[in-house]
């Protein structure tokens, strides 16, 4: 489980989230939803222990997520892939095994269940884009973590690549995970999420699951909730 | 806790050696930087040993030589010209000299008759080609040498008839070049241990920015510290595989120093440059902990850096700044105070050149710099340990 708890986060004299709280539960898809500088990197970064809060706290199954013992429950899958150009897809799987003290075994394991095995030894500087995603997703889950935080998983990948990040999530909620993820895209959000939080300008402006989202608005489709509940179209990706 | 961070540290070290030695490009030019500087001392030292050698065997090939038989006699005399008669014609001698078959030529004109009567100085010419430095540099020892011979001549021509050669010659000017060969050849030597340490600066430098600075703009740091490993095994490790590189690259300049500054070469000069395994391996002794050193420092400051390229700019400058004492001691003689012995990278200079002058290091003294050092490295590692948890510093983009 993880969860926010009245976060606020400044950089200088800008305020970039102002009083976050939400639970992503075990079990559950979360989807952070919000327009473009909503705050949901800057959440997210505070939730896996890259930013410390101002004020309120992050939680990871009840530890503090910038602790050895946080950060071992947590997977994390940030903006950028953060690939090492010169390593093998192999190579990033062993080595982040072995930071989370496992080994080859755990390695394999997700090589083959990530369908990494063909790739196993190609240099990931010669990978697309949608390959890299793949082995960063794979490296964010080696050790099997109870808690999962992505960060737009799906973004530039295409249609075939989609779906079968959108299926792991799902797939990670039935075996008990707790998925917590940020998107900007409408129908992805609609179709995987149990449960939305809607940021905008660094606050909660709503939450619920997507079909209380629309009810509430009286909107036929999330897209049409979500712009009545920020507001306004201003930011939309 | 212990446990964690040595496992975390040799899991960190493992990758990022394998990473660094895979940067081919990286490692080639950090090669090539450290190699230059005992490459040039070497070759700047050969050439100034040639030049004294060529000093003592200056060759010079005479036309009419039997016209002149004294002068010949003279030349031939001195260690330092070797004689040869001519024996073709005197155009072909021209063209030998013009187009460097030869360096240098002597012709002694045949007098046309009653010239001697008349006492007419004998005619010579010297034929050098000036766009040939080496022939140039003969001609000037020759027309020296010549010069030489016709004062003592004229000197005895005036004392058999009675006169002081004084009223000629009031003045014996001599001209002493201070700057000998040899000292041309110790300051060349001397900007040895200067490229040694420069090495030390230069080897792991790009290791030591691609950990930090490089994999913060990747994204890969952010990655790296969502990861329960402690964040000095992190430090810990990426400083081990900048500096195992760093030594590598000092060890080679090392080697590449030893075999192209070679023994006789230096003889000629009258210089001495510990040459055996044992002279090396003292060297390196002095170097590995500055070779240590240098990574932690240059980490420490790539943290603060967004890009690889901004790190790259200002530690480029600071791989000048440990030259900077050496290159006070080479060329403006400063004097040696104790405590300088002590200071990382002042000290190391400073004993270094010690040992290549062939002085007895005092082992309290060694100990002494490398206690210094090491504690210095040390300090620097827990730095690069702490900043890693600033997130002003790794996470924000």
């Amino acid at each position: 489980m993880i969860s926010a708890q009245g976060l606020v986060k400044g950089f200088g004299d800008r305020s970039a989230v102002a009083g976050v709280s939400f639970t992503a539960r075990d079990g559950r898809v979360t989807g952070l939803l919000g327009p473009n500088g909503a705050g949901k990197t800057t959440t997210l970064r505070m939730l896996y222990g890259a930013y410390r809060p101002d004020r309120g706290q992050a939680r990871v199954d009840d530890r503090a997520p910038d602790t050895v013992g946080g950060r071992a429950r947590l997977g994390v899958l940030p903006d950028k892939a953060g690939l090492y150009r010169r390593l093998t897809v192999r190579e990033h799987l062993l080595y982040s095994a072995r930071l989370y003290g496992l080994g080859r075994g755990e390695a394999e394991r997700a090589l083959a269940s990530h369908g990494l095995a063909e790739l196993a030894e190609r240099a990931c500087g010669a990978l697309s884009h949608g390959e890299q995603r793949k082995v960063s997703l794979a490296r964010a889950l080696v050790h099997e973590p109870q808690n999962v935080v992505l960060d737009e998983p799906t973004s530039g990948l295409d249609v075939p690549a989609t779906r079968q990040v959108r299926a792991l999530i799902r797939s990670l909620a039935r075996a008990g995970r707790c998925v917590l993820f940020s998107s900007h895209v409408m129908q992805e959000v609609a179709s995987t999420c149990d449960r939305v939080v809607i940021l905008a300008h660094g606050q909660v402006v709503a939450e619920g699951a997507p079909a209380e989202l629309m009810a509430t608005t009286g909107a036929d489709d999330l897209e049409e909730a979500f712009v009545t509940l920020i507001g306004s179209e201003e930011g939309l990706g | 806790m212990s446990a964690n961070l040595l496992h975390g540290a040799a899991v960190v070290f493992e990758k990022e050696l394998r990473d660094g030695l895979r940067d081919r490009r990286a490692l080639l030019s950090a090669f090539a930087f450290a190699l230059f500087g005992p490459l040039v001392a070497g070759m700047a030292l050969g050439a100034l040993a040639r030049r004294v050698d060529d000093q003592h065997r200056v060759a010079v090939s005479v036309d009419g030589g039997e016209r002149a038989a004294e002068l010949l006699a003279h030349l031939s005399g001195s260690d330092r010209f070797v004689v040869k008669a001519w024996t073709r014609d005197q155009p072909t001698l021209v063209t030998a000299v013009r187009e460097g078959k030869l360096d240098l030529a002597l012709v002694v004109e045949s007098e046309p008759a009653g010239r001697r009567a008349a006492h007419s100085p004998a005619r010579l010419t010297v034929l050098w080609n000036g766009a040939r430095r080496s022939s140039k540099r003969d001609a000037e020892q020759l027309l020296a040498e010549l010069r030489r011979w016709q004062r003592q001549r004229t000197a005895a021509g005036l004392l058999v008839a009675g006169t002081s050669p004084r009223l000629l010659r009031p003045l014996d000017v001599q001209r002493r070049d201070l700057s000998t060969p040899s000292q041309r050849g110790a300051l060349a030597l001397a900007t040895v241990p200067i490229f040694l340490l420069m090495a030390a600066f230069v080897g792991g430098m790009n290791v030591a920015i691609d950990v930090t600075a490089g994999e913060r703009e990747r994204g890969c740091l952010d990655v790296l510290l969502s990861h329960p490993a402690p964040r000095l095994a992190l430090a810990g490790g990426k400083w081990l595989a900048a500096a195992t590189v760093n030594l590598g690259v000092v060890t080679a300049t090392l080697a590449t120093a030893v075999v192209v500054i070679r023994g006789p070469q230096l003889a000629v000069l009258g210089l001495r440059f510990g040459h055996d395994l044992s002279a090396m391996a003292a060297a390196l002794l002095i170097l590995a902990p500055l070779a240590l050193l240098a990574p932690a420092v240059q980490m420490a400051i790539a943290l603060f850096c967004r890009s690889f390229k901004e790190a790259q700019t200002y530690l480029s400058l600071l791989v000048m700044l440990p030259a900077l004492p050496g290159f006070a001691f080479a060329f403006r003689d400063l004097p040696v105070a104790g405590w300088m012995r002590l200071v990382p990278v002042l000290g190391h200079q400073v004993v270094l050149a010690d040992v290549m002058a062939g002085v007895v290091v005092v082992p309290g003294t060694l100990l002494g710099l490398t206690a210094t050092t090491f504690a210095t490295t040390a300090g620097c590692v827990a730095v690069v340990g702490v900043l890693l948890s600033n997130e002003a510093l790794v996470a924000r983009p």
